[in-house]
């Protein structure tokens, strides 16, 4: 039984994301929350399927379009007073959305929606590096240790640039897991969650830093 | 040909390694950028405020240079017209053999004006101003206005200045132009300047026991302006506390140059 470290970091993300986004109702940072509060359920729940041996692909293919649903949009908001990302994200979302709807027919929904979650991931990836070009294009000077998107973009782009390979060979890794029981995907995906949710859990605190610079 | 689980293991750890290092140093050059980005926008920053401050000061010694020019002006024109009718009216009343009151007022007035345009002319002048120090111009200028009777001014300060010259003038400046505000729109009956020492820096308080104002009826144009124009070139600030019917008390701070202390 592999411990749940990536759990505990959403658990801590969760906390970070109710404690200084709270309040805030009128823009995607509010949905975070709920964000959050799905993602360790379905995590919890996952990990609690995978220590009875009970399958739990269908959880996470239940899980991913609403993953990478809530993903574009963060990416739609945060991005689109930089360049038009309208265009790229639905491109991206209907790609995803048939490879989601070829797998599901294909396998039933018992085996994870690999090559879907690799088109989004790939998506996202060109998203964010449009991001960073724009953001350096821009003429006017942003402190990023202040700046809150920034910190939500960097750990998506982590995160996705981080675990290409591992989606690449995850019928292998899979494989090697069962047989070999070597957990390299569990390791690879620990490093990057917990970069991933350290970088959202510090945008949390940048966006509560500047409500209440505001209001003083 | 078959590849070994092994190899599949390493090929994914050194494919991750690479992709996370590619991804560290993107994020490395967008923070190095940004700090060059940073130098750029804060040298631009800069040079901007260099030009406000350089325009700022020609256009203070363009007005220099023009109350100079009025100053000359009411000294060598009107000052010798009204000298001329001074000695007239003298010249008539010699020649009266019963002079009438009403001349010898007349003469008495033109008199007090000479003396008051001759006051007025040398505060107005540039290098009567450099001259002497800001202590006695302002002294000057209190006792010019304590003769017409509308205000009484109360002034305490230290023994000198540490301010050169150049800033003495602008300092007068604003100081007259605050007077002046007082006596136009304050309706008050007393003044007092203060002005405090501190290490690194100076306090110069105006108070008046005037009507005061409220946001919106805060007196608008040139002078306020040029109140807060001529303390940011001194590097320095002004704050208005006032309530209406409370009078108005102006604060202003100065950085204080050590080797004039």
């Amino acid at each position: 039984m592999l411990f749940p470290f990536t759990q505990i970091a959403e658990l801590v993300c969760l906390i970070f994301a109710i404690r200084f986004l709270a309040g805030i109702k009128d823009s995607f940072w509010g949905y975070i929350r709920w964000f959050m509060l799905f993602t360790v359920m379905v995590e919890i729940a996952g990990h609690a399927m995978l220590s009875m041996n009970v399958p739990n692909h269908w959880l996470y293919n239940l899980y991913l379009p609403v993953e990478m649903l809530f993903k574009y949009y963060l990416l739609y908001k945060i991005c689109n007073g930089y360049f038009p990302v309208k265009y790229l994200a639905v491109s991206f979302l209907a790609l995803f959305g048939l490879l989601y709807a070829y797998e599901g027919i294909a396998s039933g929904f018992n085996e994870y929606s690999v090559w879907s979650n690799s088109a989004a991931s790939v998506g996202i990836l060109t998203i964010c590096c449009f991001y960073f070009y724009y953001f350096l294009k821009k003429e006017e000077y942003v402190d990023i240790y202040q700046h809150a998107p920034f910190w939500i973009v960097t750990a998506l782009f982590f995160f996705y640039l981080g675990g290409t390979a591992c989606n690449v060979f995850f019928k292998y890794l899979a494989n090697i897991y069962e047989k070999q029981h070597i957990p390299v995907r569990y390791i690879i995906y620990t490093l990057l969650n917990f970069i991933f949710y350290g970088c959202w859990s510090y945008s949390f605190v940048c966006r509560y830093r500047q409500t209440t610079s505001s209001l003083s | 040909m078959q590849v070994s689980p092994n190899d599949i293991v390493f090929i994914v750890i050194i494919s991750s390694c690479c992709l996370f290092i590619a991804a560290a140093a993107l994020i490395t050059y967008v923070r190095l950028y940004n700090e060059r980005k940073k130098k750029h926008f804060e040298e631009k920053e800069l040079m901007a405020a260099e030009f406000d401050r350089q325009l700022m000061q020609s256009q203070l010694e363009t007005q220099e240079e023009t109350l100079n020019v009025v100053s000359r002006e009411l000294h060598d024109n009107i000052g010798q017209l009204l000298n001329s009718t001074k000695l007239l009216i003298g010249v008539t009343e010699r020649s009266l053999a019963a002079v009438p009151e009403t001349l010898i007022t007349a003469g008495q007035t033109l008199g007090q004006a000479i003396q008051e345009l001759r006051a007025l002319s040398k505060s107005l002048d540039k290098d009567w101003l450099s001259q002497f120090n800001f202590v006695e111009n302002l002294e000057a200028e209190i006792s010019r206005i304590h003769s017409a009777q509308t205000l009484h001014i109360e002034f305490s300060r230290p023994e000198t200045l540490p301010l050169a010259p150049g800033q003495q003038i602008i300092l007068f400046r604003i100081v007259q132009e605050i007077v002046q505000n007082v006596i136009k729109h304050a309706q008050a009956k007393k003044a007092v300047i203060r002005i405090v020492k501190y290490p690194g820096h100076l306090t110069l308080h105006i108070s008046d026991d005037g009507i005061g104002f409220v946001g919106d009826d805060a007196p608008k144009g040139l002078g306020l302006r040029n109140i807060k124009h001529r303390t940011a070139l001194l590097g320095g600030s002004v704050q208005w506390h006032t309530r209406p019917g409370g009078g108005t008390v102006v604060e202003i701070s100065l950085p204080v140059n050590q080797t004039n202390e």
